[in-house]
């Protein structure tokens, strides 16, 4: 049966194709081993109230920090955007859209579940949407920017 | 791993940039920049196509002597 070539295209190449998954396979084992550091150390200092004042899901957030800065330098040193998306405008705006749809629907949730107020609600997604949009799609923009800026010195680059 | 002199040298021969074979065979001229410096091991796949481009066979572009001799 002939594969649709939509569904089944990949931006890069096969030797970029290995650097991806080489950084994938890093930054999972890295994550793997924080997130195993993160809980061992919370079992080790939670009945000692040492973490009383560290705010929830800190260490998490952290250790996923982390990861993105990670991935973010490992894909710009590769110069390696993505199997399927572009960096065009469209694409960066619908991704940016959808992330703040997903904050939006969060604010809400936290301030809607534990006080039952829909209009404060509401106004906490609205911002929560904007604001992420916002970051989000200048994010995007300024690294598609450099990254075909890179690509396209690599290219026009001839071998020594 | 050792230079790729042989790709390079057919490459010459039919007077194309490393982005114009790049293009022929669907890959980044980086790609095969890395390939000619002996930084990065192509797929048989891809040595096909680098050979059909250049019109050559794959031992006249990936067959390494020294490692044949090194293996008998």
């Amino acid at each position: 049966m002939k594969k649709s070539t939509k569904t089944t295209k990949n931006n890069l190449d096969e030797r970029q194709e290995q650097a991806l998954l080489k950084s994938e396979s890093k930054g999972f084992w890295m994550t793997f081993w924080l997130l195993m550091i993160v809980i061992m150390a919370q079992m080790v200092l939670e009945p000692t109230g040492l973490l009383d004042k560290v705010p929830a899901m800190l260490p998490e957030w952290v250790v996923f920090m982390v990861m993105c800065v990670y991935m973010m330098v490992r894909c710009r040193r590769d110069n390696v955007w993505d199997r399927k998306l572009k960096p065009n405008f469209k694409t960066n705006l619908l991704l940016s859209l959808l992330a703040g749809v997903v904050v939006a629907a969060l604010s809400f949730l936290m301030i809607y579940l534990p006080q039952r107020e829909v209009i404060g609600s509401l106004i906490a997604a609205s911002f929560g949407f904007v604001f992420t949009s916002g970051i989000c799609l200048a994010a995007l923009s300024i690294f598609a920017a450099s990254y075909k800026k890179k690509r396209a010195q690599l290219e026009q680059e001839e071998a020594e | 791993m050792a230079k790729n002199l042989a790709i390079k040298v057919a490459r010459a021969e039919k007077d194309l940039t490393q982005k114009a074979l790049a293009d022929m065979v669907g890959v980044s001229r980086q790609t095969i920049n890395a390939i000619e410096k002996g930084e990065y091991n192509p797929s048989i796949k891809l040595c096909r196509a680098i050979c059909r481009a250049l019109n050559k066979k794959l031992d006249d572009l990936f067959w390494e002597e020294d490692e044949d001799e090194e293996i008998h």
